[in-house]
């Protein structure tokens, strides 16, 4: 199953891409998945920027002791948030922004 | 002991050719702080209701404030207001760089021009010695020749202009001031009030410095909100891409304005990206007086029709001249954008004005023998630069253009329904479909029009933690639901005043330095004050109210603070935010509750007015029959 991952500022910096397909695996994949896979791919430095360990979600507020910066993962345009967060699942031809 | 407040006010006669210099009263910072705040208070305690505004009854003041070349992040800016010929109500832009500073350094708050002079001058600020100067030689000259040959005239390379180009001289409706060739106090057309006045130029030279209170403070201050603004969400976009960068984000929404908000995502719209111009035109970063975000940069088309070099070319300016025209060749809005600056033309207005022709040309509408010739197709990157050129000179076509949105929808048969203006004032580049809060009721209700700045409601679609904590719902950060938006608009207009009011820049504390426990904390280390967060507010309030009797005064009604028919009625065709319209009733009901206005009017209440402090607007509006029953 392919999506579409649009890296969108400080994640053009991290990849040096602008937008790839990335094919997932898995029968009903969600933005958790997807998140993997750019580790795979890009190192764990993506997970870290997405991830906030301490609440195991979208890093949706900076930390300032850990100088980690918010970021925002949209699908279709739509914030995570308003969605189900990382379990969020994706389908065929979804477009996911990241951003931060 | 008084710190931080600017101690004079410059009154200048400019038919009489006086100056006069006043003590600036310490309580009227105290009610108003400075900048934004004391322009409203001057503008609705001088200026005579129903005027024409490109007469000499016009009242021009400029205005810094306490934060003004201090060391408070973003320290640079000063807003500049009159009654806008745009769109006959408050009238009022802000512009950073360095100029703000310098005229705070000459011992100067605000700078008040009365009348008309019988020939081009300008305004020469050195410390004490101020003086009216013959601008003959200057008139006709861009806002670049112009500001070299004064810093020549004056020999001396610090001296920092304010000016207006040709497209203030001729009066357009929205020429703007332009500072330091790049910086534009841009809307609502104060260049033209300028250019309405003979006056062409403040050149200022200031060498004194600014006691605040409590410089310890002040610097634990500025440690904190480094820090803030560094974790920001929308820091590396800024400092990183500029706002060029917020081309990529609002597209990616689906709420980038294009083909005169017929869309509000176009796939082209990639070739604009903040990362491309990134990439292929910028050639270093640069800052306004003391700001950590640095979001400004000097940028360069190398070779070919487009060749140019200028700084700053905005989110904005790439919106109007890119996407709402239905052009996608970065270079050349580059070239447009710097051409802009030259002009003295406001880029939101005039990108909207090409559009819109563009529009009324694609149905038909309007043809060669109104254009002079000119084919105005989506896209046509020769007919936006050429048509720049002509609004300025006020020739052939650009004559209409030059009158607005509003006016040119009067005269064009047809044309009303996709006349994108709000009180006359063309609105910029963020969809409000898509933005409920932000831009659909923010812009409805904006005190000069069709305008994101005055609310700025960056937690109406970012941030839903904070949205919590602050109205009660993370829905209040839900762009598609107007759940909580009255509450959002109004907590961030009041922000907006304040900040314009001391004068920081928008952009710092458009989320990281918004709370106002922060810039409470920031104007106490300032002043030596004992403000609260409730005190903050409550300025925020007063400003915003004295904005909305003064348009009231020159006739605003409820039914003013709308939207352009497409927003309301034609849903967003394509993209993420497929299917939006603005939904304004119930979140203008909520408004309007909030503020204690009128819902049927629009008209404030008294005891509103009289807690503010306000009761001798209350009186006036009263005798005028325009206070809420
Ligand atoms: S954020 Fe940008 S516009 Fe604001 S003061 Fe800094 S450089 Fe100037």
């Amino acid at each position: 199953m392919k999506v579409e991952v649009r890296y969108l500022l400080m994640f053009h910096r991290l990849t040096g891409k602008t937008k790839e397909i990335i094919e997932l695996e898995q029968s009903n994949p969600t933005v958790r998945d997807l998140i993997s896979k750019l580790g795979q791919i890009y190192g764990q430095q993506i997970v870290d920027a997405l991830i906030d360990p301490k609440t195991g979600d979208v890093r949706y507020t900076p930390d300032l002791k850990e100088n980690k910066k918010a970021v925002r993962i949209l699908v279709n345009g739509r914030m995570t948030w308003w969605l189900n967060g990382l379990d969020t699942k994706l389908k065929e031809g979804d477009v996911v922004q990241l951003f931060g | 002991m008084r710190y931080a407040i600017p101690e004079y006010i410059l009154r200048v006669d400019l038919s009489k050719q006086k100056i006069v210099k006043e003590p600036l009263p310490e309580k009227l910072a105290r009610n108003f702080l400075g900048g934004r705040g004391i322009n409203a208070k001057i503008l609705y305690d001088e200026l005579k209701p129903g005027i024409d505004p490109l007469s000499p009854e016009n009242i021009l003041v400029f205005g810094v404030g306490p934060a003004t070349g201090t060391l408070a992040p973003a320290s640079g800016r000063y807003n500049v207001s009159a009654k806008s010929p745009l769109t006959n109500f408050f009238g009022d832009a802000n512009s950073g760089g360095h100029w703000a500073p310098e005229l705070r350094y000459a011992g100067y708050g605000h700078i008040v021009f009365y009348g008309r002079a019988n020939k081009p001058v300008y305004l020469w600020i050195d410390d004490d010695k101020v003086e009216l100067r013959d601008a003959s030689h200057l008139w006709g000259k861009d806002t670049w020749e112009t500001e070299d040959m004064l810093i020549e005239e004056l020999g001396d390379p610090e001296v920092k202009v304010a000016c207006i180009g040709p497209a203030g001289e001729n009066l357009v409706r929205f020429a703007c001031v332009i500072n330091e060739k790049s910086r534009a106090a841009g809307r609502t057309g104060m260049g033209a009030v300028m250019g309405s006045k003979n006056l062409k130029a403040i050149a200022v030279r200031g060498t004194k410095g600014v006691e605040v209170a409590d410089v310890e403070a002040l610097l634990n201050f500025r440690e904190e909100a480094n820090k803030l603004i560094a974790n920001d969400l929308f820091y590396e976009l800024y400092s990183r891409y500029g706002t060029a960068g917020l081309t990529t984000i609002y597209n990616e929404f689906g709420a980038c304005t294009a083909f005169n908000s017929k869309e509000a995502y176009w796939e082209n719209a990639e070739k604009l990206y903040g990362e491309v111009f990134e990439e292929k035109l910028t050639v270093h970063i640069t800052a306004c007086f003391s700001c950590p975000l640095h979001c400004s940069r000097v940028y360069k088309v190398k070779s070919g029709p487009y060749a140019c070099i200028g700084e700053s070319c905005e989110f904005e300016n790439i919106v109007a001249y890119g996407t709402r025209c239905g052009n996608d060749n970065l270079e050349s809005v580059a070239y447009a954008s710097t051409l802009a600056d030259k002009l003295g033309i406001d880029t939101i207005s005039s990108g909207a004005v090409i559009a819109f022709a563009m529009e009324c040309w694609e149905k038909g509408l309007i043809t060669e023998k109104d254009t002079g010739g000119l084919d105005y197709s989506w896209g046509n990157t020769d007919v936006i630069i050429e048509s720049l050129k002509l609004i300025a000179q006020r020739k052939g076509f650009g004559n209409l253009l030059a009158e607005g949105v509003k006016r040119m929808s009067e005269r064009i048969k047809g044309s009303e329904k996709f006349a994108i203006h709000i009180k006359g004032m063309e609105t910029p580049a963020v969809d409000p479909r898509a933005v409920q809060g932000y831009g659909g009721l923010g812009y409805a209700v904006a005190s000069r029009g069709g305008d994101h700045l005055r609310a700025l409601a960056a937690l109406g679609y970012s941030l839903p933690k904070r949205a919590k904590e602050l109205f009660g719902t993370d829905k209040a950060a839900d762009r598609f639901s107007t759940i909580a938006k009255g509450a959002v608009v109004k907590f961030h207009e009041e922000m907006r005043a304040v900040t314009d009011a001391i004068e920081i820049c928008k952009y710092i504390t458009r989320t990281a330095l918004l709370l106002p426990e922060t810039i409470a904390k920031l104007i106490n280390a300032l002043t030596g004050w004992e403000i609260d967060k409730q005190e903050v507010l409550r300025i925020g309030e007063r400003i915003v109210n004295l904005e909305r009797a003064f348009n009231i005064r020159e006739g605003l009604t409820r039914k003013d603070d709308t939207q352009p028919e497409r927003m309301l009625k034609e849903p967003i065709p394509r993209g993420p935010s497929k299917g939006c319209v603005v939904q304004l009733e119930p979140m203008l009901k909520e408004y309007y509750t909030l503020r204690g206005w009128d819902l049927e009017t629009g008209y404030p209440k008294k005891e509103k007015l009289v807690e503010l402090g306000l009761d001798y607007v209350a009186n006036d509006l009263e005798k005028l029959g325009k206070l809420a029953k």
